[in-house]
């Protein structure tokens, strides 16, 4: 789980994670079999250390829980992104449209990032 | 589009940070006071200098005035180092000068003053701490060469101005004052040494009760004598993911600090009951408590004493209003470790933990959910429900029970 924008703020957060994600796929390249799948969403969250004992940093937050969710019903080897990261990345990369169904009738629009076309 | 950032309060100190910005400010102080010694001594020979209408004089101590100016100004700035570097000219300016002008330098009169830079020599390492030590030994060379110098008298010159009242004043000021100042550099560096040790000690201790927070005292003791990170394999122990259900949506509101101080209050809460039963807290993951009995402690009855603490977890949560738990709890064998460089974490790895995992996420508010492995080695201890087959992602369906509470014939036993 990476975060960026926190706790130092940073107004090119999505592009700085995009980039990241990246990164992590090509080092996931030079190992056999293993593929890694990557989930990206932008909002507001909440950071902080908690408990008394092995307090460790962590974040929490509805943008957060999101986050996982991309990543879990990503697909292996790729990155998915939420609307709101879409909208902040749409004029600089190239983005391939995804529906991900989460009940019977709800389903979520999300974007996969275009690997083989994309910078704009 | 600006990014709010909401700060949360901390308590928790480093010394050494402390030590650094106290012994800064000391530094600093330090040089005030030198150079208002300087400042008035200046004035002093400046005012003689007009007297006696001495020029070389006046434009020597002219200069050293402009010095002083700097280090003034380095000092507001915050670099005490360069404004050491300086004062250290000034020093050795300032001895040169009154060998010049008082005492002169012949083989015949006895000089004195020159003595002065051996107190230069021993105390410039002490002004200019924290510089590189190149830098220093520059400064320490120069002193030594300049005393050399000046013992074996090379080159030879009368005094500019002859008075015998200042030579024989000085010629028995100076033994004295340089005695005074080495005892005086002795007691700093003492002093300093033991300050030194006791931060040692202290910031050590520290770290010692940090790496104790973080990770299990068995692994503390491993990694401190071994200096290695390693993972471990464990045949047996139970592993169980408690969910705080009911704080997603205060997350998002205005109030989130208080949601995350409830949290805060519930996982403390937790903390003590684990340390109680002498378990392991893996970790939390945002409202996600993650506990595993038998690692690295290897202990018989980790099955029991987990579920005893899921039940226990149970009453806690009773006391907060609109909050459950979800409990998830699997047996199994497990791996166990630090891996990583910088993220210094006991984490476990393994089918055990997922499926663990999964226990929690297919469970249902407010009830504990064990598999068939833990139901086969807590027995009778415990009330059990039967839960109809569900279906578990890559193990298809399996069967699982639900906890409901102790089974008051065998409590005695636990």
């Amino acid at each position: 789980m990476v975060a960026s924008c926190s706790p130092n703020s940073n107004s090119k957060h999505a592009d700085v994670i995009i980039q990241l994600a990246l990164e992590f796929l090509t080092v996931i390249n030079s190992y056999d079999n293993i593929s890694i799948r990557i989930g990206i969403n932008s909002g507001s969250l909440i950071e902080g250390v908690i408990g008394k004992k092995k307090f460790t940093y962590d974040l929490w937050g509805g943008a957060v829980d999101i986050a996982s969710k991309m990543e879990s019903t990503g697909i292996p080897g790729s990155i998915q992104i939420t609307k709101d990261t879409y909208k902040l990345l749409k004029t600089k990369y190239n983005f391939l449209e995804k529906k991900v169904h989460l009940n019977h009738n709800n389903h979520f629009v999300t974007y996969l990032f275009d690997l083989s076309n994309n910078l704009k | 589009m600006t990014i709010k950032k909401t700060k949360f309060e901390s308590n928790f100190i480093f010394h050494d940070f402390l030590y650094k910005k106290r012994e800064k400010e000391k530094l600093t102080l330090f040089f005030y006071s030198f150079v208002v010694i300087l400042f008035l001594i200046s004035c002093v020979w400046i005012s003689i200098a007009i007297l006696h209408s001495v020029f070389p004089l006046l434009a020597i101590n002219l200069a050293i005035l402009a010095f002083l100016a700097i280090i003034l100004w380095l000092l507001k700035k915050g670099k005490p180092t360069l404004a050491g570097h300086i004062l250290s000219i000034i020093i050795l300016f300032w001895i040169a000068f009154i060998l010049i002008f008082i005492q002169g330098n012949h083989k015949i009169h006895p000089i004195s003053v020159h003595h002065w830079l051996l107190v230069y020599i021993f105390g410039i390492q002490f002004v200019l701490i924290g510089e590189k030590k190149r830098y220093v030994f520059i400064h320490f060379f120069i002193g030594l060469c300049m005393f050399i110098f000046f013992e074996l008298r090379i080159i030879e010159f009368e005094p500019i101005i002859t008075s015998q009242k200042a030579d024989s004043f000085s010629y028995l000021f100076t033994p004295l004052a340089i005695l005074f100042s080495l005892i005086l550099i002795n007691c700093i560096f003492v002093n300093k040494l033991n300050k030194v040790e006791n931060q040692f000690f202290k910031s050590n201790e520290q770290l010692d009760i940090l790496l104790k927070n973080l990770l299990p005292d068995e692994i503390v003791k491993k990694i401190t004598e071994e200096g290695k990170t390693f993972a471990e394999a464990f045949s047996e122990c139970s592993v169980m993911f408690v969910k705080v259900v009911g704080l997603e949506k205060s997350y998002d509101n205005d109030n989130h600090g208080k949601a995350i101080s409830i949290l805060d209050d519930i996982f403390s809460k937790f903390d003590e009951k684990t340390e109680n039963f002498q378990i392991e807290r893996i970790k939390t993951i945002r409202d996600l408590y993650m506990v595993v009995a038998g690692v690295p402690k290897i202990t018989e009855n980790h099955a029991v004493i987990i579920t005893k603490i899921a039940l226990e977890f149970m009453q806690i949560i009773k006391n907060y209003e609109g909050l459950d738990l979800r409990i998830g709890i699997n047996s199994g064998p497990v791996v166990a470790g630090l891996i990583g460089k910088n993220g210094l974490i006991y984490d476990l790895w393994g089918d055990t933990v997922n499926i663990a995992s999964r226990m929690e996420s297919h469970g249902v508010i407010g009830k504990i959910q064990i598999s068939q492995e833990t139901k086969e080695m807590i027995g009778r201890r415990f009330f059990l429900n039967d839960r109809s087959p569900i279906r578990i992602k890559g193990k298809g369906f399996v069967k699982t029970y639900f906890v409901s509470g102790y089974n008051p014939i065998d409590k005695q036993k636990i």
